[in-house]
């Protein structure tokens, strides 16, 4: 070290070192400044150095002090008073530290007086410091001593619990004294014993902050009140340390903290860490916090799926007593994590119904609902999995046999355990297995006699079955449940004009006519009303009443407006009606020859209306092909048409019905075109911008412009979610469901989403100019073309593909061809992880298509337009 | 997160249904809806969430939300440490840090 101070004071220039010395001093480093100016007085003991050592000596006091180093500081400060104080800032702040160090006497005493001074801030700081170290307090300043004894004698008492005998302790402290401030920490500090905050605050309101009462106040506000702001403060959590340290509980504030640092940066791994840590302090301090905070932890570990973390926990804390082996917490981890396998999570679960059978915090009652519950749970997750688009057809099986069969042990376990006769309900429609789902809901109905979802769902089942008796009872029963309720109303008609048609048939024709007069008292929508009138003259037709059948079919074609929808329902129906092959034959050629007529709007709503209807019904009946072609045609003839909003959305919608069958290929085209126009006439109906995002996704997993799409059926949505019509309702349903597809298909298995957004969006979204339907021919020609292009050239680097097997599984457009490369590697990865045989799949995955998808007929609809129009 | 329903009720968690209906019924006499709207809302709003043992149990086997926050374990212990005393030397200190 001396070799050192050698070398600087070498290098140094001889006259240099007093401006070194100031400089030190400027940046703050006292240590070395007070060393250079000691050095500068001793070579030259000037008055311009004498005054920079006083001031070096007094501001490395202060900073000795500061660091809580009070022995150097006194140190310093009597060699600052041996050198003497001529320096006016010294003299002003030194008073403060003489305080501060106990030396204040000393200087009053050695006739200093004059240079040092007294003033009222310096009495206040002289009562503080006394209060901390009553030894120490200045006998020069009256009274200071004994006042700060006073309040060390009720800080005593308070310790003590003699809240009583603090208090009046310091009665004699007037308002005015310096002890004033101690005397309302007192009282705060016996309201804090005393868990009155609002008393404790009234006191500690009124300390000056600048004071030592006000800063010892501060940590204990923040316990007392766990709102307070300062808590986050790292001084005061230093000191909520410091007060943890010397008390029997130990750091447990400080645990906490830390914990809570943790989880609300979201990072759980560090709050185990943490937690491993302060376990032990939880646990002394009560292992009910421990628990408390163990199971805060559980549920940010289970939400997040991270079962290592899950292991982690298990080895360190007790298992909440609902999960005595840690298996539902393993189970829910698994459901929740991303790689979570179902299998595992379901061989938990079903450990999990072992530890349910002798739970002891359950009652044998909520064991068995539990056990039922948890069963329940196990069917929803294969029907969960069974969505999953990848499964072959053996593991599909497999799937829905472990579902019904965990539903069946859940409501053998509890017979009336509604929620799993719905999920099995639920699940067998969507298994397309409509008699199961019927029988399901007749189980339901045996415990819920009164359960209107069920009693609808058995209606529509009948009805679609064509049994409108059966029908009727379940809707008799709903209606007296639900007797306004509009769709039980509409059932019920449709129940009449069946029950009519079955009563015709077996020529009960007054029984038939008292169904149309009750289905005429529900008060049928306009168009169903013409729709009676015809149908009730094909019952007077086969009663042999045929003036009054013709007087019926004229009323209905009078009052319809127009002979065409008409004729149809007279043409479709005679034959269901037993009516002899001439009837229907006739109106066949009647409603041709209204077809060739020159075409109307409302004609061609109503038609669609009508035909959709059968469809929708399953009506199964010969001529249906026939009756769409001609219909077709008539459509293709409606290009110049005016249309009514209602009359384009019935269209459309039957076009889309029909289209999916490939016979329809120019129905396709021509749905596209009304779909476009209807966007740009009724922008205000959702179904047509729900459509326009249906027709992008049906372009095919490569073709798909999918923002377009999601900005399609975001305006449907937003348009559907206030309307009250059941078309609009439907939408809103479907919209959402397809926002969710293509939110993840765009997270599809290619994972190069991201990749091409810039470029894509600055070059393609453009689409609507000009053109009538927001999405222009050029940009099929462009885009057809660049596809092409790099399709045969290289890899392909426009738009994302969306997941292949999701459009796979929704029945959308499917090309083998422009998929296989990630096809073929996305089936061998999962080949090797099920362990199945590949080619036995791809036979399966095949087999299930249509044979236009493997490969060797119909091209994507882009494509086959873009030849059209070559 | 609203308030742990059993706390509103002053339940604890292995309350059976006929329990929980004598403390529902017990607070709705003490919190009528005409004097103490807020409290009886409190109340029912628990109760509802209570009353149907289906329910009750699916939010105790399934669900991941607990009653517990790390911020009331905390406002708990500091409730608690409170009442114990500190050593004047101790409180002094903290003066200087």
């Amino acid at each position: 070290m001396a070799t050192k101070c050698k070398n600087r004071k070498k290098r140094r220039p001889p006259n240099g070192l007093f401006q070194q010395a100031q400089r030190q001093y400027a940046k703050g480093n006292f240590k070395q400044a007070l060393k250079d100016a000691r050095l500068c007085f001793r070579q030259e003991s000037s008055e311009e150095h004498l005054r920079f050592l006083q001031r070096a000596c007094l501001a490395r006091a202060q900073q000795l002090y500061r660091s809580g180093l009070r022995s150097q500081c006194r140190a310093i400060v009597e060699d600052l008073l041996e050198i003497g104080v001529t320096e006016p800032s010294v003299q002003e702040e030194l008073p403060q530290l003489l305080v501060a160090v106990g030396l204040f006497d000393r200087v009053s005493t050695g006739g200093e007086e004059s240079s040092v001074g007294t003033d009222s801030q310096l009495l206040l700081s002289a009562a503080d410091h006394a209060v901390l170290r009553p030894d120490e307090a200045p006998a020069s300043l009256p009274g200071v001593r004994q006042g700060a004894l006073a309040i060390r004698a009720a800080l005593n008492n308070l310790n003590e619990g003699k809240e009583s005998e603090a208090v009046a302790g310091l009665r004699q402290i007037a308002r005015g004294s310096p002890f004033a401030d101690w005397k309302y920490f007192v009282r705060g500090l016996a309201a804090y014993y005393r868990n009155e905050t609002t008393e404790m605050r009234e006191n500690w309101d009124r300390l000056d902050s600048a004071r030592f009462a006000a800063r010892i106040a501060v940590p204990l506000t923040s316990l007392a009140d766990h709102a307070s702001t300062e808590r986050n403060d790292r001084r005061v959590r230093a000191m909520v340390a410091k007060i943890e340290a010397e008390s029997d509980s130990g750091p447990i504030l400080t645990a906490l903290h830390e914990l809570q640092d943790c989880l609300a940066a979201n990072r759980p791994k560090q709050a185990l860490r943490s937690l491993r840590g302060s376990r032990a302090v939880l646990q002394k301090f009560d292992p009910d916090v421990l628990s408390r905070v163990s199971q805060v932890l559980c549920s940010v570990i289970l939400r997040r799926g991270l079962e290592s973390l899950l292991r982690k926990l298990t080895l360190l804390v007790d298992p909440p007593p609902i999960d005595p082996h840690w298996n539902r917490a393993r189970a829910l981890a698994c459901e929740y994590s991303a790689e979570g396998d179902p299998k595992r999570a379901e061989s938990y679960w079903v450990s999990y119904l072992d530890d349910l059978a002798e739970l002891p915090c359950l009652s044998p009652q909520e064991r068995t609902l539990a056990r039922a519950l948890v069963w329940q749970r196990i069917g929803a997750n294969c029907v969960e999995e069974h969505e999953a688009p990848y499964l072959t057809r053996s593991q599909s099986v497999q799937l829905q046999d472990r579902a019904q069969e965990c539903f069946t042990n859940s409501l053998q376990l509890d017979a009336k355990l509604l929620s799993s006769y719905k999920a099995l309900t639920a699940a067998q429609m969507a298994w397309k297995k409509p008699d199961e789902a019927a029988e399901t809901c007749r189980r339901l109905l045996e415990h819920f006699p009164e359960d209107f979802d069920a009693l609808m769902f058995l209606a529509q089942h009948h009805i679609v079955q064509d049994e409108p008796f059966p029908a009727r009872d379940y809707l008799l029963r709903a209606r007296r449940l639900k007797p306004t309720n509009k769709p039980v109303l509409d059932l019920m008609r449709a129940v009449h004009v069946s029950a009519a048609r079955h009563y015709t048939v077996e020529k009960r024709y007054e029984q038939g006519r008292a169904e149309f007069d009750a289905a005429e008292k529900l008060n049928p929508p306009e168009l169903q009303r013409y729709f009676l009138l015809a149908r009730r003259a094909l019952l007077e037709f086969k009663a042999g009443e045929f003036a009054l059948g013709q007087r019926l079919v004229d009323r209905a074609r009078s009052e319809a407006g127009e002979p065409a929808s008409i004729l149809l329902v007279l043409a479709i129906d005679a034959g269901r009606y037993a009516l002899s092959g001439q009837f229907a034959a006739d109106y066949e050629r009647q409603w041709q020859a209204a077809l060739k007529k020159k075409c109307n709007g409302t004609s061609a709503g109503r038609m669609c209306q009508t035909m959709t209807a059968y469809q929708v019904r399953k009506v199964d009946r010969p001529g249906w092909s026939r009756h769409v072609e001609s219909l077709a045609t008539y459509l293709h003839r409606c290009s110049r048409v005016k249309w009514q909003a209602d009359d384009l959305q019935q269209v459309c919608m039957f076009l889309e019905a029909i289209s999916v069958d490939e016979e329809f290929d120019e129905e396709y085209d021509l749905l596209e075109k009304l779909v476009r126009k209807g966007r740009k006439l009724f922008p205000e109906r959702p179904v047509f911008h729900s459509m326009t995002g249906e027709l992008e996704i049906a372009n095919g997993p490569w073709e798909c412009d999918r923002p377009k799409a999601i900005a399609c059926f975001q305006q449907a949505l937003e348009l559907a979610k206030d309307s009250t019509d059941p078309i609009d309702a439907a939408v809103l349903k479907h919209a959402k469901s397809r926002l969710t597809f293509l939110g993840e298909a765009g997270l599809g298995f290619h994972g190069f989403v991201d990749d091409y957004d810039d470029e894509y969006d600055d070059e393609y979204d453009d689409d609507d100019d000009d053109d009538d339907d927001g999405y222009d021919g050029e940009y099929d020609e462009q885009y057809s073309e660049r596809y092409d292009d790099q399709h045969d050239t290289g890899p392909f680097t426009g738009p994302p593909p969306l997941d292949f097997f999701d459009f796979f599984k929704q029945g959308n457009d499917r090309r083998l061809d422009t998929v296989e490369r990630e096809v073929m590697k996305a089936l061998k990865a999962m080949c090797a992880a099920t362990g199945d045989d590949m080619e036995e799949v791809l036979r399966q995955v095949i087999a299930g298509m249509p044979p236009d998808s493997r490969g060797d007929g119909r091209q994507s609809r882009r494509k086959q337009k873009k030849k059209r129009k070559r | 997160m609203s308030a742990d329903p059993y706390e509103v009720l002053g339940l604890d968690g292995g309350s059976d249904d006929a329990e929980i209906r004598r403390r529902y019924l017990e607070l709705v006499r003490q919190h009528p809806p005409d004097r103490d709207p807020q409290q009886f809302a409190a109340v029912r709003e628990a109760y509802e969430q209570l009353r149907d043992p289906e329910v009750r149990l699916r939010s105790k086997l399934f669900s991941l939300d607990t009653n517990q926050t790390i911020d009331a374990v905390l406002a708990d212990v500091k409730q608690r440490l409170g009442t114990v005393r500190i050593r004047p030397e101790t409180l002094l200190s903290l003066a200087e840090e």
